[in-house]
């Protein structure tokens, strides 16, 4: 039976169609990373999912309830962090962390022994007793995160939960949701870092304009988006300038976000092979002393997926990531 | 789970609440001091200023009623506010996702405003003594003015976060707590007899919840006659009837919040 599962979910604000027929599915202990641009969709699913918000149609099964029919039971297998930071700033952490314990029914040992725990593991034991209006930024998400895991739910909803937190907190956070998957928790993340959702997720379904159109795990998606990316490194600018201008007369389009001494391209799938275009650059007098044939990242599947369909993405970069050298 | 176990547990969550709003009060002491002075400032205001307008001989003793009211009007009327405030930060959100009752968050904050109003009483009560005014009825007499006086509190409680949860807008909110605070507390009967008004205003006046109020509670702790039971129904049967029509307009707007 799938812990996540919602079908041809659709709702609309006024005119505004905010999810047009989405469907997908996770099975328990799996990550899923709900992908899209800002105003895709992602955050209306999350709040479906957790009751916040009922669907003009479609249904919609966590554990295998209904989350309108049967929203109370849902309510006792969810844990949400949303995307803006929810804390109290007159109480402790270990105030809040109690509150939010007490209104998940933990009994008191438990309470206490998973407080302390998960204080710890987000590293704030040591300020546990000073006033969150006290904390940084980082601090108060990495406090809102923990108190989302109290009560150990089956179901995790973590609406871009890694948005202001430092490398080494989001690393931390990875290892944390990794955990509780292995421990047989499911996850719905969204996520606009593309190397997270790289990262963490098993299946990532990927949102534009309230539709889902992409349902794979990120090395399928990588594969299925384009071929290979090639990228040339030249040793000066005028090598460079030639070989952009030989590439457009192929008709091959340069990928953005690219360092200013090189060039890269996606290697068509029909056309011109990786050979032909490089000697064809060396007979226009501009050879690259370096190519890197790669696969695509997370980050330009996505981009190309939600381009396809004239989406604006506004997520970061991810780091490119080296697969074959020549 | 059985009724028992169901109720342990909606005392449970709404006592937390109601831990973390009285914190709010005691971690941001300042946010109480402010519902104070607003009646300080028109208890001496009216004692030393206004007194001789009134032409009454024991002006201080008409107008502590008047001053009770303004109080808990002024500390319900806001409660709204706060309700907002979670609405828009996202904090109900994050309750409704928790396994509690529905209607938790409202019972939390309409318990919290009773206990603040039970804290504002006395204090008000011995700014009172301070500048002159003497109860004179009997402990009990008091303690039933006491208990108007949180009544009519929750009433104004209640339309506050039915505002709030309505126009779901913290500025909203402010601005209609401003406009139930100035018309409730002063087209009423606590500051002025409302025979010296004009008549047209009095009719309006004679409606006004908090006159009726002003009146019970003015017997209740000046007099050891006892309150008219005219003035005693009807701020009964007001309270009553605003609960009736308000409770169940703000938790069903809770519920259906933001779906």
């Amino acid at each position: 039976m799938s812990e996540i599962e919602c079908r041809d979910l659709r709702k609309a604000y006024g005119d505004v169609r905010a999810l047009d027929g989405v469907s997908f599915r996770a099975e328990a202990g799996k990550v899923l990373a709900l992908l899209g641009s800002n105003g895709s969709g992602k955050t209306t699913t999350v709040r479906i999912m957790t009751t916040l918000t009922a669907p003009d149609s479609g249904a919609a099964q966590i554990d295998g309830k209904d989350v309108v029919r049967e929203a109370a039971e849902v309510r006792e297998v969810i844990g949400l962090t949303t995307q803006e930071t929810v804390i109290d700033r007159f109480l402790t952490a270990h105030e809040y962390m109690n509150l939010v314990a007490q209104m998940r029914h933990m009994s008191r040992p438990r309470r206490t022994q998973e407080v302390t725990a998960l204080l710890a593991e987000f590293d704030l034991d040591d300020v546990a007793n000073a006033r969150v209006g006290g904390y940084s930024g980082g601090m108060r998400r990495r406090l809102d995160i923990a108190a989302s895991f109290l009560g150990r739910p089956k179901v995790l909803l973590l609406d871009e939960p890694s948005t202001g937190l430092d490398p080494d907190s989001r690393r931390r956070l990875w290892d944390a949701i990794r955990h509780r998957a292995e421990n047989g928790a499911t996850i719905l993340l969204t996520t606009q870092y593309m190397e997270e959702a790289d990262a963490l997720a098993d299946l990532v379904v990927v949102l534009a304009h309230g539709r889902v159109i992409a349902t794979a795990t990120p090395s399928e998606l990588k594969d299925d988006t384009g071929s290979r990316v090639v990228e040339l490194t030249f040793s000066d600018l005028d090598n460079l300038e030639r070989a952009a201008s030989t590439l457009a007369t192929m008709g091959i389009q340069r990928s953005s976000g690219e360092a200013p001494e090189a060039l890269s391209f996606q290697l068509p799938r029909s056309g011109a092979p990786l050979l032909a275009i490089l000697q064809r650059l060396e007979a226009d007098g501009a050879t690259a002393p370096d190519v890197i044939v790669r696969r695509p990242t997370l980050d330009e599947a996505f981009l190309r997926l939600t381009r396809t369909v004239g989406d604006t993405p506004e997520g970061e970069q991810a780091e490119a990531e080296s697969e074959v050298v020549l | 789970m059985s009724v028992l176990s169901k109720s342990r547990r909606s005392i449970s969550d709404i006592s937390a609440l109601v831990r973390r709003n009285m914190l709010r009060y005691v971690r941001l002491p300042d946010v109480f001091a402010l519902l104070l002075i607003q009646p300080l400032m028109v208890l001496l205001l009216f004692r030393y200023i206004m007194a001789g307008e009134a032409r009454l001989p024991d002006y201080v003793e008409y107008l502590m009623p008047g001053v009770f009211a303004m109080a808990v009007i002024n500390g319900s009327a806001t409660i709204g506010i706060g309700v907002a405030e979670d609405l828009t930060n996202g904090t109900i959100d994050r309750l409704r996702t928790l396994p509690i009752g529905r209607s938790t968050f409202l019972a939390a904050r309409g318990i919290t405003d009773l206990a603040k109003n039970a804290l504002i009483i006395p204090l008000v009560g011995a700014l009172g003594v301070i500048v002159g005014f003497h109860m004179i009825g009997p402990a009990s007499s008091i303690a039933l003015a006491a208990m108007l006086l949180l009544a009519l509190g929750w009433m104004f409680a209640w339309i506050s976060m039915a505002i709030a949860l309505y126009t779901g807008s913290v500025e909203a909110t402010q601005g209609a707590a401003l406009i139930i605070i100035l018309v409730f507390s002063f087209a009423s009967s606590g500051f002025v007899p409302v025979s010296t008004m004009p008549s047209w205003l009095q009719h309006i006046v004679n409606l006004n919840p908090v006159t009726h109020v002003d009146n019970t509670v003015r017997a209740l702790t000046t007099t050891t006659q006892g309150p008219p039971t005219h003035d005693v129904l009807s701020s009964l049967l007001w309270i009553a009837a605003v609960l009736i029509i308000m409770l169940p307009l703000a938790i069903t707007r809770y519920t259906r919040y933001g779906r």
